[in-house]
């Protein structure tokens, strides 16, 4: 079964599940309403199991929307394997 | 840009992985768009020209996901347009593989002319000849080719050049003809036969790869399959060469040893126990210094021209006397100078080089003149006294996978710096 989920832990939004390709559309607008919530956002992905590049696509979009909603938004713990992805598409810079 | 600074005094010993073959994976994602439904591609290399073809891909409108083993999965059912265009094409020649898929699958393709290739040059006509021959309707202008067709039919194509890109283009479009075609004086490398292995395993018959005459029954679809592109033989002797030079003693993990016969047999000649699996090589200089060798480059399966530069650097270092013919490119010693910089005594009496080992070179900052001439000056560092700079090194990237992480993995002291 593949699931994903964002739940908030003190400061920090947890990221959890797969972010897949079947997965990431809900996610993004979970994601989304998050950015009226303050002007810096810090999204921990330590729990994502499984992630294809639709996961970092998600991340991309996200941050392209909170940069248009004025809004500070981090990744901390991105996975190994999302980094790789991120490195094969030349967009790893991005997500530093 | 980047540089890389090497320190040398290690000899090198461990593991590394070889990635998968560049020269395979671009004609194989290239297939893919003759798949019907999904395919996946595994092993592919971290290299910018797989990223640029994902780019080509999705630019038609190829749907493509990335899984985190790095497996590439193509969905050709939302494909809008047939066109390589001209930015993507000018930053990687081999986009022009993508012509014969195009036009076999969906009757259209328009792709531009690879950078700094005069219109009517040789190698882009024998693309064009081949498909015209199997039917193609197809006009050059404006720097681009435009080709279109109904079936393609079967033909005989006689390649009066052996060009590996061509003979694949041509191998593609034959797959989905109607009839047999015939490829004669084909390239016969390891790249041709794992592409014709990948199609055979989407469905086609073709037969004969690895020889200079392959014969391709045209089926009328092709299935999407997942296919594991094989390794990269010029990765594995590079770092065999490097620790060979470095009297080291490492273990190449996920090649193929039958791929580098020729390469393997000259590390021997150099004093380099060597001992082979299925899928790994173990080599051993016993902290001895290498012995000179004589090199002579051909087509596959002599000795590749693209190990020519490693074994100059390795004859810089070695024992002896040894030389190195070159017989398949002109101009392609481009490393000697850059090496003579750094204490090699080599002379250059036309198409052979004449090095004469010195021991060990002295550090300088170097210029990589292009892919394997680059790798050749970062083996030299690792031979080098003091600190060596090697400059320009965007052309190690287009073909080495993190190579300063392989290396450094190794012992070597070596890491990348902004320039």
């Amino acid at each position: 079964m593949t699931d994903a989920a964002i739940t908030r832990d003190g400061a920090v939004f947890r990221v959890s599940g797969d972010l897949l390709f079947t997965t990431v559309r809900d996610l993004l607008h979970e994601g989304e309403s998050l950015f009226s919530t303050g002007s810096e956002l810090v999204f921990d992905l330590s729990d994502v199991r499984h992630s294809d590049s639709a996961g970092l696509a998600l991340l991309l979009e996200w941050l392209d929307r909170a940069e248009a909603a004025g809004v500070m938004l981090r990744f901390r713990n991105i996975p190994d394997s999302l980094v790789r992805i991120a490195r094969l598409s030349n967009v790893e810079g991005l997500l530093a | 840009m980047d540089k890389l600074i090497i320190n040398g005094v290690t000899s090198l010993s461990g593991e590394v992985k070889i990635a998968g073959a560049k020269n395979a994976a671009l004609p194989i994602l290239a297939a893919t768009l003759l798949a019907d439904g999904k395919m996946t591609v595994g092993n592919v290399p971290h290299l910018h020209d797989i990223t640029t073809t994902m780019e080509l891909l999705g630019n038609m409108g190829v749907q493509l996901v990335v899984d985190e083993r790095l497996n590439i999965e193509t969905d050709t059912s939302t494909i809008k347009n047939f066109s390589a265009p001209y930015e993507l094409v000018k930053t990687m020649r081999a986009s022009i593989l993508v012509l014969g898929p195009l036009l076999a699958r969906f009757g259209h393709a328009e792709v531009s002319l690879p950078g700094g290739c005069a219109i009517g040059s040789r190698p882009v006509n024998l693309h064009i000849d081949g498909l015209r021959a199997m039917g193609a309707d197809i006009d050059v202008e404006g720097g681009y080719i435009r080709a279109s067709a109904e079936r393609l039919k079967g033909a005989r194509l006689v390649m009066d050049l052996v060009t590996v890109t061509g003979t694949e283009n041509l191998m593609m479009a034959a797959a989905l003809a109607d009839g047999e075609s015939v490829i004669e004086n084909a390239a016969r490398e390891p790249e041709v036969v794992d592409l014709a292995n990948c199609i055979n395993e989407m469905g086609g018959k073709i037969s004969g790869a690895g020889t200079d005459t392959i014969t391709i029954e045209g089926v009328e679809r092709l299935y999407g399959t997942h296919y594991n592109v094989l390794p990269d033989r010029i990765e594995t002797g590079t770092y065999l060469v490097a620790a060979a030079m470095t009297g080291g003693s490492i273990k190449v993990r996920d090649t193929k040893p039958d791929l580098v016969d020729s390469v393997l047999q000259k590390l021997r000649d150099a004093g380099a126990e060597i001992e082979c699996g299925e899928d790994w090589i173990t080599l051993d200089m016993k902290g001895k210094r290498p012995k000179a060798v004589n090199v002579h480059t051909a087509p596959y399966p002599a000795f590749p021209t693209d190990m020519q530069a490693q074994f100059t650097a390795l004859n810089a270092v070695a024992e002896g006397v040894g030389t190195i013919t070159e017989t398949v490119f002109e101009n392609r010693f481009m490393h000697v100078q850059e090496m003579q910089r750094m204490g090699a005594d080599i002379k250059l009496e036309g198409n052979t080089a004449i090095c004469s080992g010195v021991g060990r070179l002295q550090g300088a900052p170097v210029m990589a003149t292009d892919l394997r001439a680059s790798a050749s000056l970062v083996l030299a560092g690792l031979v080098a006294d003091g600190e060596t700079v090697v400059q320009r090194i965007y052309h190690i990237d287009r073909g080495y996978e993190n190579i300063e992480e392989k290396l450094s993995g190794l012992g070597a002291e070596i890491r990348r710096v902004p320039e």
